[in-house]
């Protein structure tokens, strides 16, 4: 206590100093422009001392200055304690205490989650509060920001370690049933993932037609190979599949048949939408392929932005475009060749 | 059945550590509470009475003087149980949060051995009568330092209950450390703060030992700074440098949950008094 006591009045004493010395320096340089020190502004001062003493310093911060010290020095020595000696913080004694003050908090969040489950699988009762998953995957704070969020707010220096445990925790956190007040919490920390690359125009994605009994649906062809697909789907539908009017039998395969059903797994509508395809043309892999692509632009207006952007990345919204080689002279097939006397042989074919 | 240790097992376990002790000072301690000697002898008395007089124009070293007191007339140190802790636990309550299970007796520790009862099928069993008294001291001595407005700091490094401790703390209006012990926080206390800082007052463990099953690392920069500390004590720990030890569980959940719940009574109940005790003071001194 005695310490504080003379913290604070060393802090005042220097105020009361630096406020002097300022007062008789403005004095004096309103003597030297002839300006009535009343009517002197700041800018007339940082002028006079840009022209009095001239610095070619890069940082402005390090070049020499003339203010009140009132914008320099804090007026109120703010400590993080009271006159008694307690620590505001109940975390003060970890270096650190806001951000182990966050995750404390969310550790305990994520503890009363748990009971909560515990109890409701066991008893049967219904939750207490509202609980839900999240809709979308959430963007929690970059190096950058989480650095100057401490630095600037409570003046405390975090590491790369900490930010690290930072994002398992919140992404742990998020992946849970959530209350209202824990979104709330984890809203101070990310935020859903948007967009930074809008990979497709959103018109042409949210086109869709509607059927005479009022269902949604689209139409859109898929190529492979020498294959032909025309794709259907409609929107709020049971699951159904059907290709050339049989379902998934129509493909003996296994690697076939998880090529059909791979964009419905990704985007996690297998029992929300209708499928109708119809092949022509091709083998079995390549009509596969061929109501891949269709199927995964059939259902973008049905589906999340960041879903879209997930499709538009994997590739599979793109026509595959290998095809088979071309035969070559001079050699058998695309690349194989003939033995090395032949060559000679067909080479000699060729000269006069 | 239950097998107990024999006498055979006892043995003397020698330590590495020789303590050196350097300038050794003597330990000057003034009685506060003088006792009334009834001397039959006339003679006795008259020239006792003249010591007395004489002694009282000397400087007593007072030790609450240098002190700022917010209570000053102490009625807490007349009552043993002042705070009415004997009332919080019973015997059936520690057997009924499982705070008598130690660890496998291959853990066990040597300097441990007193407070066992004996081994059950392999795993350590505390003498619960040994540990409800060591309790209950642990708890006036914390409320005793909580009403003359000390800083309890709680630290524990299992991830388990982590939350459950910080959660503890805060609602007592204490401290907690549960995270990774910086070597000389305590010890070296001006380099890591930037300003001057309180030390604590009691340090309460409820888990002895860090991630690695070693003895934590606050225990010795306590026993170093002199800080009184409060530890619950398993089968496996150390408790030699813990000024309360308290033998008993601390993997359970339930034994855990038991503890944080005794720790939070004390607290709160010796501030009420203090809250109370201050005001009839001051209410009393403004009469007057």
């Amino acid at each position: 206590m005695k310490a504080f006591l003379k913290r604070a009045k060393e802090h005042e004493s220097k105020i009361n100093k630096y406020t002097e010395e300022y007062e008789l320096g403005r004095k004096h340089l309103a003597n030297m422009m002839g300006i009535h020190p009343d009517e002197m502004t700041q800018e007339h001062i940082n002028e006079a001392i840009r022209y009095l003493l001239p610095s070619g310093l890069f940082d402005k911060g390090s070049r020499p200055q003339f203010k009140h010290p009132k914008d320099i020095l804090p007026l109120n020595f703010d400590f993080p304690f009271d006159k008694a000696g307690r620590p505001y913080h109940y975390q003060y004694y970890t270096l650190l205490p806001n951000y182990h003050c966050i995750m404390s908090e969310a550790a305990w969040r994520m503890e009363c989650l748990r009971e909560e489950e515990v109890r409701i699988g066991s008893t049967g009762a219904p939750p207490q509060e509202e609980m839900k998953h999240l809709s979308e995957e959430y963007e929690w704070m970059d190096l950058r920001t989480f650095l100057n969020y401490f630095k600037s707010n409570h003046s405390e220096v975090v590491q790369v370690n900490e930010h690290n445990r930072f994002v398992i925790l919140m992404t742990k956190l998020s992946k849970m049933r959530l209350r209202e007040q824990d979104v709330a919490f984890l809203k101070q920390f990310g935020s859903p993932k948007t967009s930074e690359i809008n990979v497709m125009d959103t018109e042409e994605i949210k086109k869709f037609y509607v059927n005479e009994q009022g269902r949604k649906f689209r139409t859109k062809n898929g190529y492979r190979k020498s294959a032909i697909a025309q794709v259907t789907v409609y929107a709020e539908g049971e699951g159904i599949l059907e290709i050339n009017g049989k379902g998934i039998e129509y493909f003996e395969s296994q690697y076939a048949r998880e090529q059909v059903l791979f964009p419905l797994v990704l985007t996690s509508s297998l029992n929300k939408v209708d499928v109708h395809a119809r092949v022509e043309g091709g083998g079995e892999m390549g009509q596969s392929g061929a109501i891949r692509h269709g199927l995964s632009n059939a259902l973008l207006p049905f589906v999340s932005q960041q879903m879209v952007n997930k499709l538009s990345l994997s590739g599979l919204l793109d026509r595959d475009s290998r095809v088979k080689e071309r035969n070559k002279p001079g050699q058998k097939k695309a690349r194989k060749q003939f033995q090395w006397y032949e060559l000679i042989k067909a080479c000699c074919k060729f000269l006069p | 059945g239950a097998c107990i240790p024999s006498l055979s097992q006892q043995k003397t376990y020698k330590t590495d550590i020789k303590a050196k002790v350097v300038n050794p000072r003597p330990l000057t301690v003034t009685r506060i509470y003088e006792k009334k000697v009834i001397l039959k002898n006339a003679e006795a008395a008259a020239a006792l009475a003249k010591e007395e007089e004489l002694s009282d124009k000397k400087e007593k070293i007072n030790v609450y003087k240098s002190f700022h007191r917010d209570i000053a007339e102490d009625n807490a140190l007349k009552n043993p149980d002042f705070f009415k802790v004997k009332e919080m636990v019973d015997l059936h309550t520690l057997f009924k949060n499982r705070v008598h299970f130690g660890h496998h007796h291959g853990c066990r520790h040597p300097f441990v051995v007193p407070f066992l009862y004996g081994v059950r099928q392999n795993t350590d069993i505390f003498d619960l009568d040994k540990t409800l008294p060591r309790l209950h001291n642990a708890l006036n001595f914390i409320a005793h330092m909580v009403y003359r407005g000390g800083v309890v700091l709680f630290v524990s490094r299992n991830a388990q209950t982590m939350p459950l401790v910080e959660y503890t703390a805060q609602k007592c209006g204490e401290y907690s450390h549960c995270r990774f012990w910086k070597g000389g926080l305590l010890t070296n206390i001006d380099y890591l703060y930037k300003n001057l800082t309180r030390y604590p007052d009691v340090v309460v463990f409820i888990h002895t030992q860090n991630n690695f099953s070693h003895e934590h690392a606050a225990i010795t920069e306590c026993a170093k700074m002199l800080i009184p500390t409060v530890g619950i004590v398993d089968s496996n720990c150390n408790p030699t440098l813990v000024t309360y030890p308290v033998p008993g569980n601390d993997d359970s959940l339930d034994a855990v949950k038991l503890y944080c719940k005794l720790f939070e009574e004390t607290i709160l109940r010796a501030k009420e008094y203090r809250k109370r005790d201050i005001e009839e003071l001051s209410d009393d001194s403004d009469e007057s």
